[in-house]
């Protein structure tokens, strides 16, 4: 369909077109040029600024979670009280059997676990090196509640760790809890 | 073959052009401101009704058409797209030229400026009074008229640029003309 034009439309086209005919196009060219390299120009340092911008930014989160990092891994782990009486299972490396020893007296660094006669041999707790948190004292009674001689210095520690229950079997080992210890 | 100023451009080389600018070829998008920078001039100059202002709003639509041409998902929808960039850095120009008039008091001292700045001839008294009629439009009625007066533009392509449907672009265009006749009836005589 063609446009119809007006009186007021040929005013206008004529105007324009008269201007138009005194426009140097070489120079309208040129400064289309000039405004388009300040334009790059400008995207230039615009996208370097955004760059150092970023890695800024990528540096400072990296350093931050490094430090977070050496924060976590030196965190020590809140001991749990220990209330006398509180059981704790304990893997006897040697016989390879679990049995239940028996918290006589807590401290914050320190607890002393009185082992059930179960076995008369020395009693050592074997777990995997990085679930190692805490070391204790272990007294090995006997049935009496005396506590038996070690002839062995290096049968006089235990090594505890935080680990799932076993499954209850009798309410003493109800009583199991994994306990962890600071060092 | 479109041929202006020397640059011979078929379809099929404007879109090849188009979609090398966007890749970042600064030399094709030269290519395509040699192309449409007639066209553009003419739709700023029926906008702004001043050579001036009319090439001030060419080299901003070029520009901002140039850090926006990767925006464009269709290249062969360039010529739309950039005459609707075109139109509106002429309003925009429009708009700034007003204001800066309206700093002046009164109308005779807007007079007395013009008179002190030009020759003040009867071309230039019509091209004076079509750029402050323009001025008074909306900003779709001055676009649709601008671009209504561009003969190689189709309704349907004028309605595109404008993003508007057939009907609403017809609407702008039929009341621009009629502001335009009270405006400026001592010229049509």
């Amino acid at each position: 369909m063609n446009k119809k034009h007006e009186p007021i439309d040929s005013l206008l086209s004529r105007q324009a077109d008269q201007q138009l005919s005194a426009v140097d196009w070489d120079q309208l060219y040129g400064r289309i040029q000039n405004r388009l390299d300040q334009a790059e120009d400008r995207s230039h340092i615009r996208l370097t600024k955004r760059r150092w911008f970023r890695w800024a930014v990528g540096l400072s989160a990296a350093a931050a979670g490094f430090v977070v990092m050496l924060k976590l891994n030196n965190t020590t782990p809140q001991p749990i009280p220990l209330d006398p009486g509180r059981c704790a299972a304990v893997q006897l490396i040697e016989h390879e059997n679990r049995t239940v020893a028996k918290i006589e007296d807590a401290a914050a660094t320190q607890s002393v676990i009185v082992m059930e006669p179960s076995q008369k041999q020395t009693v050592v707790c074997f777990t995997e090196p990085q679930r190692v948190v805490a070391q204790c004292n272990v007294t090995i009674v006997d049935q009496n509640g005396q506590a038996e001689k070690e002839n062995n210095p290096r049968s006089s520690w235990v090594m505890m760790t935080v680990s799932k229950p076993a499954p209850a079997e009798n309410q003493a080992e109800k009583d199991q809890l994994d306990i962890a210890f600071s060092l | 073959m479109n041929k202006v100023l020397g640059i011979d451009i078929s379809e099929d080389d404007g879109v090849s052009l188009v979609q090398r600018s966007r890749a970042g070829d600064r030399g094709a998008f030269d290519s395509l401101v040699r192309f449409h920078q007639v066209r553009a001039m003419k739709t700023a100059l029926r906008v702004l009704g001043d050579v001036h202002e009319a090439s001030e709003a060419v080299q901003d639509g070029f520009v901002t058409a140039y850090l926006k041409i990767k925006n464009l998902k269709d290249p062969e929808k360039f010529n739309a797209w950039l005459l609707r960039i075109i139109t509106n850095a002429a309003i925009d120009r429009q708009r700034a030229v007003i204001r800066r008039r309206q700093r002046f008091k009164s109308h005779e001292d807007v007079a007395e400026l013009i008179a002190k700045q030009c020759d003040l001839s009867e071309t230039k008294e019509i091209q004076s009074a079509i750029q402050s009629a323009m001025g008074r439009l909306s900003k779709n009625q001055a676009k649709a008229i601008a671009l209504f007066g561009i003969e190689e533009l189709s309704h349907k392509e004028v309605a595109e640029i404008l993003g508007c449907s057939h009907e609403s672009a017809r609407w702008y265009v039929h009341q621009g003309r009629k502001k335009l006749k009270v405006l400026l009836k001592e010229y049509l005589k």
